[in-house]
């Protein structure tokens, strides 16, 4: 017994050797080249794959931008990027990103779930880590952090679902309708934006018939009994309202196709309007089902975004597709972590945390006014006491027999909506 | 109410076509197989293949997944099973070999689908089919495929073995597997058969299944409680369980969750699952041997004069 | 390299929890819990159910449960952070609940085997385990479900960058302590009956043994210890999320071990966890290298699994007893003999 154990002893301190000796020489090409190495913890198995897919492909892309700003302007940096599946799994989340942290990484993109990030959240303040999530768009008490001082690490390039639940609201009065049905995705993203929206819905004096939610663990695979639902839903409202002041409110992701692609040609709700979120603007997969989607229009809330459409062509002849917002988001992000880092670097020596969220600051002003020579896809980022995004306008988006149309913006500070000709 | 009735008759018919491999496997080799649905979802990786590749509409590919299939199933029996039965594994290990199998077959199918991807410059997870199904009379084809699978493997399994000697073999190993083999019957064989039957019925229908719902490489996961609810209430004991628990454990995850949430409100909905859990739960409690496993069915059987 | 180390023996601690538990239950009782996942929740509902309410009620904070639990887990952290004892007292105080809770879990998850044995009892409990499961994880009234809940910083008053190496600390002493008990629990008269009822239970049945009971005794205490993994867990990661305790990572990984291991060995089962947990931080830590070296067509994540999978499989082929064989139960009876004539 003790020969084997001695002997499996053995054999895990030749291993972790090699790995030290491997890391060692594991840390870049040329020696006067620093690697920064930055973690993305996504998802690249479960419900939110395409998502997962999108970021990393939106991070290489930001990649090659910043080395080359680096080979431009003559400084020996290297970005490394460092693909995880958590399946968003908050388990999976931590443990991956203790790991990274064990190969020296202490930059993240991601996790892509406001359930991870709760989970992470704790941990990047006792080991001072940064820490950016794309997506993660729950209120900040709801992900546990009660004072800006615990999020102060942790950074969310994406505005929080109060501020969308309130364009979707201003946005479905504007579009006439008085009676809604919410369909709405059960986890963390959809109860939470689907819930502002609710709260919001009255205000504008719209009546919420039916709040309807689906699973989300795995989303269902057979859709009738909730099409029949908001059918019978629908049907009511018509006949109290007539079809024009009837809308559905579908707060999910692309698993909406699936809903469409089961929905009958001739069925009733496809003679309403159906209005989206972040979830599914530009989803390929919803524009595949035009036919079906560009009559209900799918008008669709996204955190305005001048997204350049060179850099669109650019995606598209490199991965096929379009990228989406959380994909937008992630390659302004992975331009802020990287250039905060060099800029601390240059200042202490070192990586510090601390000096790094001072830096941060800087960095998002001249991103904002375009030193880096790009300005950020995803629209000016302006970030809030707890290092979410702040506020903004809205861009609405809608199907068409062209593919997805801008059709009009929701302003913050007028709180309506500008319609585009 | 009636596309309730057609989403969960489809479900249902894949759902036995699942089963019945999960079912004879676990008669012929006595291990259920945690890898079940990522056959499935090896088959709609297959169709898809096919489809982005070659444009072969997936209907059509089910003669290839069913060949490719019963490949993968052979060899999960030869590459997973065999070594360990031959060492007198028991029962628990080989279970646990399966899940090894089954992790082995998620990261394929993974890092598969990012190698097509490349290929075709499209994102190939989270892929359904059902805009390119068609329609008769309102009655959506992946209805009409799915049903006829299930009848044509449900003749092809009876003819086969109820009309042939071989099938006469193969129902001695598979109800005494002892006694079969005293008596000269070569009961690898059965196993053999058993395995390729069990990949090919479950990619032929998972290439059917992304024109119901949408395909990652973690669907398997999300599947497979269903499949052995299905395989535990018809009766492990019994081929024809899978068929009758297929049904059941279909039909109520849709429809009679759907009924429920008439009578409870809508909030019923996201617990589809639980439900045919508990119906799972309930069955082997009620009668552990399953629904073919009571005397009602001999009656049933012997009335039918199989 | 610090981190990794650190990582793999709290996750080793975790595991050899909740294998021994489940070697009791499994490799010493005969009794497949493949709903082992469940009595580990168990651990995490008491700490984000129970001990949060009771903060929120002390504290007398308003508003929903999962905010309120927020800022409960915050100023309990904040007084935690003052006062080591506190968060000690805490931490005992959630262990002592947990296995009272889980072993009423256990208790009553095993009433079925009435009725049923083998893998289709085996089944049941996974089944059992699995509706817990989703209804915890789509109600978000009762643990926080898919938001989850904060719960408070049990060693907070340790400064930051240590706090993870305390923890550690913490889940290897749980651990130590649990195969203490266990060895001793195990190498006695109980020991030796449950391998009996594991071999032929009409067997105990012939002694007079009440079976029924001590399928419940055993399943009472096995759950109860694996609740106890389950409250580690939970301070460790600052959070209850539901979707953390699925039948991957907390049911079938522990059976991979114990067989691993070798059934009905602690020893073994220890060793079995050292190894599993080496193997996978060891495969998911360089993946990265791995593919690098390979120049392999895509994400290093894939490689991990099929690694992963093909070694497990390699190790249960090559070793179906486990790595170390079943040794007889020395009672003190025994030992005295051994002792006289060797």
């Amino acid at each position: 017994m003790w020969k084997k154990v001695l002997g499996v002893g053995v054999l895990i301190l030749a291993l972790l050797m090699a790995g030290c000796i491997n890391t060692g020489t594991g840390q870049g090409g040329t020696t006067s080249e620093k690697v920064i190495k930055v973690g993305a913890l996504l998802d690249f198995s479960g419900p939110l794959s395409t998502h997962g897919i999108d970021t990393k492909n939106n991070l290489e892309l930001a990649k090659e931008d910043i080395e080359r700003y680096f080979k431009e302007h003559n400084m020996p940096y290297r970005v490394e990027i460092l693909p995880e599946d958590t399946r968003l799994d908050p388990n999976l989340a931590l443990q991956k990103v203790q790991l990274l942290r064990g190969r020296g990484v202490n930059l993240f993109i991601g996790p892509l779930s406001s359930s991870e990030v709760k989970t992470v959240l704790p941990y990047t303040l006792s080991n001072k880590i940064i820490v950016i999530s794309p997506s993660s768009t729950a209120l900040p008490a709801l992900i546990g952090a009660t004072s800006p001082e615990q999020k102060k690490y942790l950074y969310r390039f994406v505005a929080s679902d109060d501020l969308q639940g309130e364009a979707i609201a201003s946005l479905v009065a504007d579009l006439g309708i008085e009676d809604v049905v919410i369909l709405y995705r059960d986890d963390a993203w959809g109860k939470g934006l689907s819930q502002e929206t609710k709260k919001n819905l009255p205000n504008y004096g719209v009546n919420v018939r039916d709040y309807i939610a689906y699973p989300s663990n795995p989303s269902p695979a057979d859709w009738s009994p909730y099409i029949t639902k908001l059918e019978e839903d629908v049907k009511e409202a018509i006949n109290s309202k007539g079809k024009d002041k009837v809308g559905v409110i579908y707060i999910g992701f692309e698993e909406g196709a699936t809903l469409f692609s089961q929905i009958p040609e001739d069925s009733i709700l496809l003679n309403v309007k159906w209005i989206g979120s972040d979830g599914i603007v530009k989803s390929d997969k919803l524009l595949e089902l035009k036919e079906k989607t560009s009559k209900v229009g799918m008008y669709s809330t996204i955190f305005e975004s001048e997204g350049p459409q060179e850099y669109i062509n650019r995606y598209r002849e490199r991965f096929g597709g379009t990228p989406t917002s959380y994909g937008i988001i992630s390659y302004d992000a992975l331009w802020v972590l990287t250039m905060a880092y060099v800029e601390t670097l240059e200042s202490e020596g070192k990586y510090d945390a601390d000096v790094m969220t001072e830096k941060i600051k800087e960095v998002i002003q001249k991103y904002n006014n375009g030193e880096y020579g790009v300005k950020p896809l995803s629209g000016k980022i302006v970030l809030n006491e707890y290092n979410d995004r702040a506020s903004g306008d809205y861009a609405i988006y809608m199907v068409t027999e062209d593919g997805w149309v801008k059709a009009g913006i929701w302003r913050y500070e007028t709180k309506k909506v500008e319609w585009l000709k | 109410m009636i596309d309730v009735l057609i989403g969960a008759m489809v479900w249902s018919n894949l759902l036995v076509l699942l089963a019945l491999g999960l079912t004879m496997t676990y008669i012929t080799t006595g291990v259920p197989n945690f890898a079940q649905a990522s056959f499935a979802i090896v088959g709609s990786y297959i169709a898809l293949t096919l489809l982005r590749l070659i444009g072969l509409n997936p209907y059509l590919s089910i003669p290839v997944t069913f060949i490719l299939g019963g490949i993968l199933g052979l060899s999960t029996y030869y590459i997973a099973l065999k070594p360990l039965i031959k060492r007198k594994a028991s029962i628990e290990m080989l279970m646990i070999a399966t899940l090894a199998w089954d992790l082995i077959l998620f990261g394929i199918i993974g890092a598969y689908s990012e190698v097509l991807s490349a290929i075709t410059k499209k994102t190939e997870t989270l892929f359904v089919f059902t805009s390119l199904d068609f329609n008769i009379y309102g009655i959506p084809g992946r209805l009409i495929v799915s049903s006829l699978l299930v009848l044509l493997t449900i003749l092809g399994l009876y003819l086969l073995l109820y009309k042939t000697k071989f099938g006469i073999a193969l129902r001695a190993s598979m109800e005494n597997p002892s006694l079969a083999e005293a008596m000269g019957i070569n009961v690898e064989n059965t196993r053999l058969f058993s395995w390729f039957l069990s990949g090919a019925l479950a990619c032929m229908a998972g290439s059917v299944l992304p024109y119901l719902q949408e395909i990652v490489p973690q669907t398997g996961y999300f599947i497979v409680v269903s499949i052995f609810a299905a395989s535990i209430v018809g009766g492990l004991y019994h081929i024809v369980g899978a068929l009758v628990g297929g049904y059941i454990i279909g039909i109520s995850e849709s429809l009679f969750t759907y009924i429920l949430s008439i009578l409870l409100g809508p909030g019923v909905l996201v617990y589809s699952k639980v439900i045919s859990l508990l119906m799972m739960i309930a069955t082997v409690l009620l009668h552990p041997r399953g629904i073919t496993g009571t005397e009602m069915w001999r009656r049933v059987e012997r009335w039918l004069n199989l | 390299m610090v981190e990794l180390i650190t990582l793999i023996l709290f996750f080793f601690a975790l595991y050899v929890i909740v294998s021994l538990s489940l070697n009791l239950e499994f490799g010493y009782g005969g009794i497949p819990n493949f709903g082992k996942a469940l009595s580990v929740l168990t651990g995490a509902l008491v700490v984000g159910g129970i001990l949060n309410r009771l903060l929120i009620w002390y504290f007398g904070i308003e508003g929903d449960f999962i905010s309120a639990s927020s800022l409960a887990a915050y100023r309990m952290t904040e007084i935690v952070s003052q006062n080591p004892l506190i968060g000690l007292g805490i931490f005992l105080f959630c262990v002592t609940m947990a296995v009272v809770a889980g072993a009423i879990a256990g208790a009553l998850s095993i009433l079925p085997s009435a009725k049923l044995k083998g893998d289709y009892l085996g089944v049941t409990l996974l089944a059992i385990s699995e509706v817990v499961y989703l209804i915890l994880f789509y109600n978000t009234e009762i643990v926080g479900g898919y938001y989850g809940v904060s719960v408070p910083d049990i060693l907070a008053f340790v400064p930051g960058e240590y706090r993870v190496y305390a923890y550690t600390v913490l889940a290897l002493i749980c651990a130590l302590l649990v195969y203490l008990f266990l060895e001793k629990l195990l190498n006695s008269p109980y020991g030796r009956i449950l391998r009996g009822h594991r071999e032929n239970e009409d067997l105990i049945k012939a002694f007079g043994r009440d079976v029924m009971k001590l399928r419940i005794k055993t399943m009472a205490l096995g759950s109860a210890i694996a609740a106890i993994a389950g409250v580690v867990f939970v301070f460790y990661s600052s959070s209850v999320v539901v979707n953390a305790f699925n039948r991957v990572e907390w049911t079938f990984y522990p059976f991979l071990i114990v067989l691993l291991g070798g059934k009905g060995n602690n020893k073994g089962v220890v060793l079995g966890a050292f190894i599993f947990v080496l193997l996978k931080m060891l495969i998911d830590f360089y993946k990265f290298d791995i593919k690098y070296l390979l120049h392999l067509p895509f994400e290093a994540v894939w490689l991990q699994y099929i690694v992963f999978g093909i070694l497990a499989l390699l190790i249960l082929c090559y070793k179906p007893e486990g790595i170390l064989k079943e040794e007889p139960i020395y009672t003190p009876p025994i030992k005295s003999r051994l002792k006289t004539n060797p």
